[in-house]
């Protein structure tokens, strides 16, 4: 029961986003509030590392670097949580 | 609150690099102390890091305003396992995503530490501290610790902000713009940061007191 009023809250939290916005998602809200400043004082972003990663590449970043954060949050998880992690790490 | 490459001038840049690399370097050795006398505290340390990056990465939509922010996560790391511990784990999470996620810079990386690695993290322990000494729940302490912290976090940011580019008006004016300029997206966020923070503290709490030995969960 309890997993399926998780479920059920996931979903309700997407389909809301997606139902009730009246524009597409336009940026980090940091970047909303330091546009103007910015433009205001005349300065842009700039750009130190030698690499830039948008488009796709950034998709993929997310994507692996979600999946690697889980599997680190269910694997401790697992360790500290269910039986068999309680008898290894005693 | 990711500070975009760029938008600090270089000598704000270094101002917040310097506390931010002082926190960073106490929080590694409290934390390596820390592991060394309670091993059994490294999964817990591990869930943590994944948890503080991962929050503090995704882009949440907030409905009818079109825009996204996310939560820190840094408030509930400092209530489990300290907030140097916590000022670490964002610290780190904040050079990844700077790295390799489009979120903050490498210039502005001592800025974002301060503001949710440190600020977050020290805020938030000292909240839920004062709210368990005032005698409160630990779930109630748990949530106040998340939502403030995530408050003062962007609190943090937009004075950064402000500093860095008020330009001719006054600095603080523009400060108190930008905060209220947060506030629509951050509030519900920083509701959902309380309801987070309670829910797995208390988790934890009832699942395995005793890894929490030692921690402030106890007043």
């Amino acid at each position: 029961m309890k997993r399926w009023m998780i479920v059920l809250a996931v979903v309700a939290v997407f389909l809301t986003a997606v139902l009730f916005t009246e524009s597409q998602w336009e940026g980090d809200v940091t970047e909303g509030a330091a546009a103007p400043l910015a433009e205001k004082a005349g300065v842009e972003e700039s750009q130190v590392l030698p690499w830039k990663i948008d488009g796709d590449l950034l998709l993929f970043f997310f994507l692996s670097g979600g999946a690697a954060a889980g599997f680190a949050a269910g694997y401790y998880w697992r360790t500290l949580f269910s039986e068999s992690g309680r008898k290894e790490m005693a | 609150m990711h500070i975009p490459e760029g938008l600090i001038p270089a000598q704000q840049a270094v101002v917040w690099y310097a506390p931010a690399m002082a926190f960073l370097g106490a929080g590694l050795i409290g934390l390596k102390r820390h592991l060394a006398a309670i091993p059994s505290s490294r999964p817990l340390v591990g869930l943590m890091g994944a948890f503080v990056f991962v929050i503090s990465l995704m882009p949440i939509p907030v409905p009818g305003l079109g825009t996204v922010s996310h939560p820190c996560g840094t408030p509930m790391a400092a209530i489990l396992l300290g907030p140097l511990t916590a000022a670490v784990l964002g610290s780190v999470a904040l050079l990844l995503q700077a790295l390799f996620f489009a979120h903050g810079g490498i210039t502005s990386w001592g800025a974002n530490i301060m503001s949710m690695a440190v600020g977050g993290s020290f805020a938030g322990f000292a909240v839920f501290k004062i709210s368990r000494r005032a005698g409160l729940g630990l779930g109630i302490s748990a949530g106040m610790a998340g939502f403030v912290g995530d408050l003062v976090t962007y609190g943090l940011t937009s004075l950064q902000i402000a500093l860095a580019l008020h330009g001719d008006e006054p600095a603080p004016y523009v400060w108190g713009a930008a905060f209220v300029s947060f506030m629509p997206t951050q509030v519900p966020l920083a509701i959902a940061e309380a309801l987070f923070t309670a829910g797995v503290v208390v988790f934890i709490a009832n699942e395995r007191a005793e890894i929490l030995e030692g921690a402030v969960v106890r007043p």
